[in-house]
């Protein structure tokens, strides 16, 4: 076994040691450039589907709507532009209202008295009423899901469409919705992931679209724009809501961290929560910061906090807490410590410095939204439902009143729309879409990726925000300045809208949330214009007070045949005519 | 600068599926995920709370600038 | 003389296995993600190092640990070699421990999840590596069992040895969170000069043979 080391390598030894070395090199972690393929305009196809009913939106309101029409015997398909129960506002909410007289000691009556008393007459007392009333029976289906047993809710989400085998496409955002012969007869949209165009026919379709916002900082509501009210407003719906704000503060530092802004929320299990009404979240402290400048602080005025008398008006029975929202289940429930450097405490701005906005463009949910024509969820289209923060069933009214409602609500409007809309489907026959309609519609998805010049989506967003976002425009409110920042909206309307370019299906999709954040926009300013006083979460510093003679009224919007933006107003406790 | 890194990916595509936003992709050749629209990263956390391999890196931090109503 | 040479030896592999991977890991400047998963981290990529060393400690002459005993050499080897096979059986429960103790997937999902992706090379490649582990473990564990001639078994032995490292090597270039170019180029050259030896030591014995 005598012999010397140096003979050098034989070919075996450097075979292996080349292949471990070029692994090395090819291998390196994964950090080499990622690049998507490139894309081209004219290589889409479009895939057709067909079902009785469509449910557009994969939260929970969507869950419950897939469900409860399968279980009414029609046949269904759920599409969602993010992922079933990862996308929208549901995975972030983790308190569930669930209303139970004999524990609370409060009657359905009183609790729905309560609320109105809360909101100034704001809320729909029949949807009100409906909510707390099978509140219970969602919150046991959610339990019988696995919803409170863990953090994340795609799992539980998914659980009772698999079992129903109700086919789910995800990453498909809807731009389009079909009318034929005055009757909603389907839906188009883009998947992000591949270059196909989708065409829904549907007998019925129900929108659980969410609401939006206009991708603010601070709040995980970035990928809902207002799609579906979009949507519907351009086929003839009538739309509600575009004057209230949800009064949401970030954090001074990081403001745009949602996840930190919330100190924690989103890794806690979901749980219930019982009657406490309040009014909450209102622009309290967008009127703070505007009396008085920055920093603005939140809670108890002995710790710290700012108070500034004036401004928005709140009824004595809901004085007590000023701003801080407290619909998630109470500290310690959380399922093992939350990892890394969390600062607990209560949601967004309950402490520390404040800075506004964090909801921008968001309306307190459930007042804005499609409007209902009956308690049906039904809309004024024929046919097209809605449910959840997509229907301006002012549930809640204007202002936050019960804690952990706007979750149950989204559950117990799906469920009702999905009956209602498969009982309506079995009355009709399929609709038939004229292919002419449809290559229209194509066009009109498709002629971002064609235009060779234009404005990129992400800054025609940026110039969006910083037109509408200051408090002096959204939330503060006066004529001249809304007339101003309405000038810069309609311009962007008029002018930057048709010419946003794209160049992948990101910034496709991109380009339709800009042009419906833009359309939002202008429904906002204007609706604002219009109701000429101050209520709940609208506040207007050139008209201060409750106008109880001429505004207890809704502001309904809709498409007039010219084209041009319309509105009407709608006395509280009425329904709206067709 | 919102989402950070992606390191020691498995490529089940789990945090592609959760992100609302679609900041991330796979890579086609390598099957792995990696930050494709990191500009539109709304700091959520889904997409690390997905991954089952806990590969995600988050910062608090946005990368472009934070428009609010006031600071 | 005899004891200072052991020292420096000592100090040589204590260098090479655990001194210049631990620098290497610091000099990374990797983000802070909490004690246990740092924790877990370096151990595993201590313990990959460790198994290169087992190769210097099987018992082949011509290498620098020459001047050990033969018999401690073997029952050191023994002893590392059933700590990181178990460490390593251990492998993908310690991917999802901290999942215990901190909100998202359940720790369960995390791994299934991770034992039935199939998606990339790195993992398919870490996954066969993980059944070789068990096999590696069991023939020595069950050695007297299995009825094999001792030169046979060890043929097996390190022919498995061979590929498991080849194989674990590539899945932690590829898939290690915390692994730099300098750590890949050590991890390289340590694993290639411990397959060169091995392979040096069966051509000895081919040529002794003959
Ligand atoms: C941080 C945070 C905390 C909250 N906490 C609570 C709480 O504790 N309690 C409570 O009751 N409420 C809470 N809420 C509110 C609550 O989450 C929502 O009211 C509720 O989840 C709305 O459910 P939804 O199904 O109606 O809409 P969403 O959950 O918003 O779902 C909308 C769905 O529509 C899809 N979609 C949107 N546009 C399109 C399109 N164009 N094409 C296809 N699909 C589309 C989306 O991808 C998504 O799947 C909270 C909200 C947030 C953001
Ligand atoms: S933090 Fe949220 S928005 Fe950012 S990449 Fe992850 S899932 Fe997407
Ligand atoms: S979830 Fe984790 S393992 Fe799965 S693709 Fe994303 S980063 Fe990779």
């Amino acid at each position: 076994m005598k012999e010397s080391n140096n003979e050098g390598f034989s070919r075996r030894d450097f075979l292996g040691i080349a292949g471990v070395a070029t692994l090395a090199t090819v291998g390196l972690n994964g950090e080499g450039e990622s690049t998507l393929p490139s894309i081209d305009p004219k290589g889409f196809e479009t895939k057709e589907y067909q079902s009785d009913v469509l449910v557009i939106g994969g939260g929970v309101a969507g869950v419950f709507a897939a469900t409860k029409a399968r279980d009414a015997g029609a046949d269904v398909m759920l599409v969602v532009k993010g992922g079933l129960g990862t996308s929208g506002q549901t995975p972030f909410a983790k308190g569930v209202f669930s209303f139970d007289a004999k524990e609370s000691g409060v009657s359905l009556d009183e609790f729905t008295n309560k609320v109105s008393r809360s909101s100034l007459g704001t809320n729909n007392a029949i949807y009100t009423k409906q909510m707390a009333e099978h509140s219970k029976a969602r919150v046991e289906e959610l339990r019988s899901w696995g919803f409170f047993d863990q953090v994340l809710c795609r799992d539980p989400l998914t659980h009772p469409i698999k079992e129903r085998e109700i086919p789910v496409m995800e990453r498909i955002m809807i731009t389009h919705l079909i009318k034929e012969e005055g009757k909603i007869a389907g839906a188009m949209g883009f998947g992000i992931d591949e270059q196909s165009l989708y065409l829904f026919r549907a007998k019925s379709v129900i929108l659980c679209t969410g609401a939006g916002g206009f991708k603010p900082n601070g709040f995980p509501i970035s990928d809902l724009t207002h799609d579906g009210t979009v949507m519907a407003y351009n086929i003839g719906a009538k739309v509600t809501g575009k004057e209230w704000n949800d009064g949401h503060v970030g954090s001074d530092k990081n403001s745009a961290a949602s996840f930190d802004n919330w100190h924690g929320m989103f890794e806690q299990v979901p749980s219930t929560t019982s009657v406490e009404i309040r009014h909450d979240l209102g622009v309290d402290l967008n009127y703070q910061a505007y009396k008085k400048g920055p920093p603005v602080m939140m809670g108890p005025p002995q710790q710290g906090a700012t108070f500034v008398v004036g401004g928005p008006f709140r009824p004595v029975e809901f004085s007590q807490m000023h701003g801080e929202r407290r619909d998630h289940p109470p500290r310690g429930e959380h399922r093992g410590p939350p990892p890394r450097d969390e600062r607990r405490g209560p949601p967004p701005g309950s402490n520390g410095t404040n800075v506004g906005g964090a909801s921008a463009g968001l309306s307190i949910h459930k007042s804005e939204g499609l409007v209902p024509i009956n308690e049906q969820c039904e809309s004024t289209i024929q046919g097209l439902y809605a449910a959840g923060d997509a229907l301006g069933s002012y549930m809640a009214g204007a202002i936050y009143t019960q804690i952990g409602s706007s979750m149950a609500g989204s559950s117990v409007q799906g469920a009702i729309a999905g009956e209602a809309s498969a009982k309506y489907a079995k009355t009709i026959a399929m609709p038939k879409i004229p292919k002419s309609k449809v290559n229209k519609i194509k066009e009109e998805i498709l002629a971002p990726l064609y235009r060779e010049s234009g404005y990129s989506p992400a800054w025609v967003t940026q110039t969006l925000q910083g037109v509408m976002i200051p408090n002096f425009v959204l939330y503060i409110k006066k004529e001249l300045m809304m007339q101003s920042a309405l000038a810069y909206v309609e311009e962007l309307q008029s002018h930057h809208s048709p010419m946003l370019k794209a160049s992948s299906l990101h910034e496709l999709r991109l380009a339709h949330e800009t042009t419906n954040m833009i359309l939002s926009a202008q429904m906002k300013l204007k609706a604002s214009l219009m109701r000429t006083e101050s209520r709940c979460s609208h506040y207007r510093v050139d008209y201060p007070d409750m106008d109880n003679e001429n505004w207890q009224v809704w502001i309904n919007i809709y498409k007039g045949k010219d084209g041009t933006m319309e509105f009407e107003k709608q006395p509280f406790g009425t329904w709206a005519k067709v | 600068m919102s989402i950070t890194s992606i390191r020691g990916c498995i490529g089940c595509g789990d945090c592609v599926r959760a992100c609302p936003t679609d900041v991330i992709r796979l890579d086609a050749k390598t099957g792995k995920a990696f930050i494709a629209y990191v500009e539109d990263c709304q700091i959520c956390h889904l997409c690390r709370m997905y991954c089952p391999v806990d590969a995600i890196i988050i910062s608090p931090e946005k990368m472009i600038p934070v428009v609010v109503s006031w600071r | 003389m005899q004891n200072t040479s052991k020292h420096s030896t000592l100090f040589g592999v204590l260098f090479i296995f655990m001194g210049l991977p631990t620098l290497f890991w610091f000099l990374g400047e990797y983000p802070f993600r909490s004690f246990l998963k740092d924790s877990l981290g370096l151990a595993t990529l201590l313990a990959l190092y460790l198994l290169y060393l087992q190769f210097f400690l099987s018992g082949i002459p011509k290498t620098p640990l020459e001047s050990y005993r033969f018999k401690t050499i073997i029952r050191i080897h023994k002893y590392i070699g059933y700590v990181v096979v178990l460490f390593f059986m251990l492998h993908p429960f310690f991917i999802v421990l901290p999942r215990f103790f901190e909100a998202g997937l359940l720790p369960q999902d995390a791994l299934i999840k991770l034992l039935t992706t199939f998606e990339t090379q790195g993992e398919i490649v870490g996954l066969i590596a993980y059944l070789l582990i068990f096999f590696l473990g069991a023939t020595s564990l069950f050695r007297h069992k299995l009825g094999m001639k001792y030169r046979s078994w060890k043929l097996l032995h390190g022919i498995t040895s061979l590929l498991f490292i080849f194989l674990a090597s590539w899945h932690a270039i590829d898939m290690g969170r915390h692994i730099n170019d300098a750590q890949t180029l050590w991890i390289v050259l340590v694993a290639s000069t411990a397959s060169w030896m091995l392979l040096q030591s069966y051509r000895r014995e081919d040529e002794r043979i003959k």
